[in-house]
């Protein structure tokens, strides 16, 4: 189970931390970025395709 | 059938499946990388893997991997802003030892942290009727409690509860986690309760202190990797984050329902 929909805030807790925050966030996404790709499948179509072959 | 199930093909013979042509696309794309799906393939001759297995396998990633730590960081954003006095303790722990100029990691030595992220998964579990059902492999027979022996309906003939071989059963992980007996003011989220000189601590069958990843044979096979994950983004965020009931318009702050869940 999970919660409905809530409304919240993050705020970051100093301007420190949110430099750090953002240094590693594109550090990550930069590690991560190895990983980039598209699949050519969809499962909201893949049966369909399936069908009419 | 749960939808993702749709995925495998429902072994039909249909000829192909969903997560099997993933996995099939992830190895060809790879260029003979090592990668998950890769490993399944080449193990698959010699644990005699069929297709339909290996895309189980390889729809467990989504089905179980996905949704459920998802949900439990839902979680712990809801006991974060409804429970405000949880956090000045986890931000004094972790500016102590982590400091402003990196987040937290796996090896850092924060008790407080750990035990939120017990409190997070024992608070409100995503698999409350313990996931995988089980069934016993000989008849059994299951003792009739103290508690049930002083009820006015208790007679003498009731030796306990016949539980024929093969019979459906449940954890009930929901009342598990809200039984007054183990964790007193079950709904209030308070990760001290996990310290054993706090006044709400109680003895537990089991080290962790929690059973939301189930039992036995069909414990979740993704226990250790769920923990680790949600305790580096819990630590994280709690590290990066004060997080609080949003304001309306005049400034007033919109509460929330610990009880409004799917």
């Amino acid at each position: 189970m999970r919660p409905q929909p809530f409304e919240c805030r993050f705020t970051p807790r100093s301007p420190e931390i949110k430099d750090t925050i953002e240094r590693e966030g594109r550090q990550a996404l930069e590690e991560l970025s190895q990983f980039d790709g598209e699949s050519r499948y969809r499962f909201s179509t893949f049966y369909l395709n399936d069908a009419v072959n | 059938m749960a939808p993702w199930k749709h995925g495998l093909g429902g072994g039909k013979g249909r000829g192909r499946s969903f997560y099997y042509a993933l996995a099939e696309e992830a190895v060809r794309k790879n260029g003979g990388e090592t990668c998950y799906a890769k490993k399944v393939f080449d193990e698959a001759p010699k644990y005699g893997l069929t297709n339909l297995e290996i895309a189980s396998l390889n729809g467990n990633l989504f089905g179980a991997g996905s949704d459920t730590s998802s949900s439990t960081l839902c979680t712990f954003t809801l006991a974060c802003v409804a429970f405000p006095d949880a956090l000045p303790k986890a931000w004094e722990e972790l500016d102590r030892v982590v400091g402003p100029y990196r987040s937290p990691g796996l090896d850092d030595d924060l008790p407080y942290i750990r035990a939120f992220v017990k409190e997070v998964f024992r608070w409100r579990s995503v698999a409350i009727i313990g996931g995988q059902p089980h069934a016993p492999i000989q008849d059994d027979y299951y003792k009739v409690c103290e508690l049930l022996k002083r009820s006015p309906n208790f007679s003498n003939s009731v030796q306990g509860w016949y539980i024929p071989k093969n019979t459906w059963v449940q954890g009930n992980v929901w009342a598990i986690h809200r039984s007054e007996n183990e964790f007193p003011e079950p709904d209030r989220f308070y990760p001290e309760r996990f310290f054993e000189d706090n006044p709400l601590h109680r003895p537990f069958p089991n080290d962790k202190g929690y059973m939301t990843f189930g039992w036995g044979r069909r414990v979740c096979s993704g226990q250790g990797l769920a923990e680790q994950g949600t305790f580096l983004t819990v630590a994280r965020l709690l590290w990066a984050f004060n997080i609080q009931k949003a304001l309306d318009k005049s400034g007033n702050e919109i509460p929330v329902d610990i009880f409004d869940y799917t």
